[in-house]
């Protein structure tokens, strides 16, 4: 009886000998060595800014800042701590996602799925990318000069004759702009990278394309929108000029009305940037332990959010478009 | 904030000085003067900032979209 054929092994990738850098045209070493060098500096910024505020957080950061509500003062121990502009943060970043996460998904959607005509689709496309490029200054002065008039008095902050055009709403619709570039970009990057089989075994079942973009389509791509809402949410809550534009920046949060709801996105208040902008010495808080504690507390979220984007790029294993690129 | 923030116009004929003079940013302005935006003249200065900080940035846009035009032919840009 002959013997059993051994398995087969997978070839060996053969590995050429690596080019030794020093062979290299010294015009290809110098751009080589700049750009390590620039690598290199990237990394120390982001280490040195990550471990200065780590040491003035453990300095300046204790537990009881983030329960006591702010308040003017001449000293700093009588400040307060920043329980307003946190609650601010948590506001302003909920309403900012609730309005672009749908405007990003859904224009990603019909860009990607639809696209007709395509003049249009080019349109948009151009749009989001002009949105992303504006300094969040001039939105903020455009929202200003928007919501100022009679027309959108009911959504800010103001009294009977006029509006103020400030309010968490009115602060949460245009800071929104700038998480939506953000959203719009992952999204589509998603649907553009998901399989054509997986939407053409769908219409082989009989589903029309509505019925696969919401079964097939949108479930297969959650993660890309899960990963652009963090990076959108990092951006909603550091930004600084919209929210002293449209926020007011106050110390605490004032509400329109007794209204439960309605008064609280009506009112004025802050966010962890705004804070620490006023206390620092540039501000006229003069807090300048508190503008480092609120900034460290500002960055930890941050990085948590950073961390939380790796690891819903992780859960539940590669994405659909990277087994493709895979082979399986 | 770290540029000084003072409304002052650094000379490049000061030599090397020029390099450590404060400034002010148009955003920086804009955000400083924000309290006064009702006073008509201040109204009408920031929106002129904004306007000219606008205009920059869609020039920047394009300069963008038309460096990235003949990549697109050999799709390496979407």
């Amino acid at each position: 009886m002959a013997d059993a054929a051994p398995p087969l092994a997978p070839p060996r990738r053969r590995h050429g000998r690596r080019e030794s850098i020093w062979r290299w045209r010294r015009g290809d070493l110098v751009i080589f060595a700049l750009s390590w060098l620039a690598g290199m500096g990237l990394c120390i910024i982001a280490t040195a800014l990550v471990l200065f505020f780590a040491v003035k957080g453990a300095q300046y950061l204790r537990p009881d800042l983030l329960v006591q509500h702010p308040s003017a003062s001449v000293s700093q121990a009588g400040s307060g701590g920043f329980l307003d502009p946190i609650e601010g943060t948590v506001l302003l970043g909920v309403i900012g996602l609730a309005i672009a996460v749908p405007l990003g998904v859904t224009t990603a959607l019909w860009v990607v799925e639809f696209g007709r005509p395509r003049w249009l689709a080019r349109v948009v496309e151009s749009t989001v990318e002009i949105i992303a490029g504006t300094p969040d200054v001039v939105l903020a002065i455009f929202g200003l000069a928007l919501f100022e008039l009679g027309l959108f008095a009911p959504l800010s902050f103001g009294q009977p004759g006029g509006a103020f055009g400030r309010s968490f709403l009115t602060c949460g619709i245009i800071v929104s702009a700038v998480a939506i570039p953000s959203i719009y970009t992952a999204t589509r990057n998603g649907l553009i990278a998901t399989p054509r089989q997986l939407r053409e075994a769908s219409y082989a079942l009989g589903k029309t394309k509505t019925a696969t973009i919401r079964r097939v389509v949108l479930p297969a791509i959650r993660r890309d929108v899960a990963t652009g809402s963090a990076l959108g949410l990092g951006r909603i809550i550091g930004d600084t000029a919209i929210v002293i534009l449209l926020l007011g920046a106050t110390l605490q949060i004032q509400t329109q009305s007794n209204t439960p709801v309605l008064g609280l996105l009506r009112g004025t208040g802050s966010t962890l940037t705004t804070y620490a902008f006023n206390a620092s010495p540039a501000g006229d808080g003069n807090a300048p332990t508190k503008a480092y504690a609120a900034a460290a507390l500002l960055l930890l979220l941050v990085l948590l959010l950073n961390w939380g984007v790796g690891r819903i790029g992780r859960i539940g294993g590669p994405p659909l478009h990277a087994e493709r690129r895979l082979g399986a | 904030m770290v540029s000084g923030g003072v409304s002052f116009a650094p000379n490049p004929a000061d030599g090397t000085i020029f390099w450590f003079e404060p400034f002010e940013s148009l955003a920086s302005t804009i955000i400083r003067s924000a309290e006064s935006i009702s006073t008509p003249a201040i109204h009408s200065t920031l929106y002129s900032f904004a306007a000219l900080l606008l205009f920059s940035s869609l020039v920047l846009s394009l300069a963008a979209y038309l460096v990235r035009l003949p990549l697109r032919r050999y799709q390496l840009s979407n």
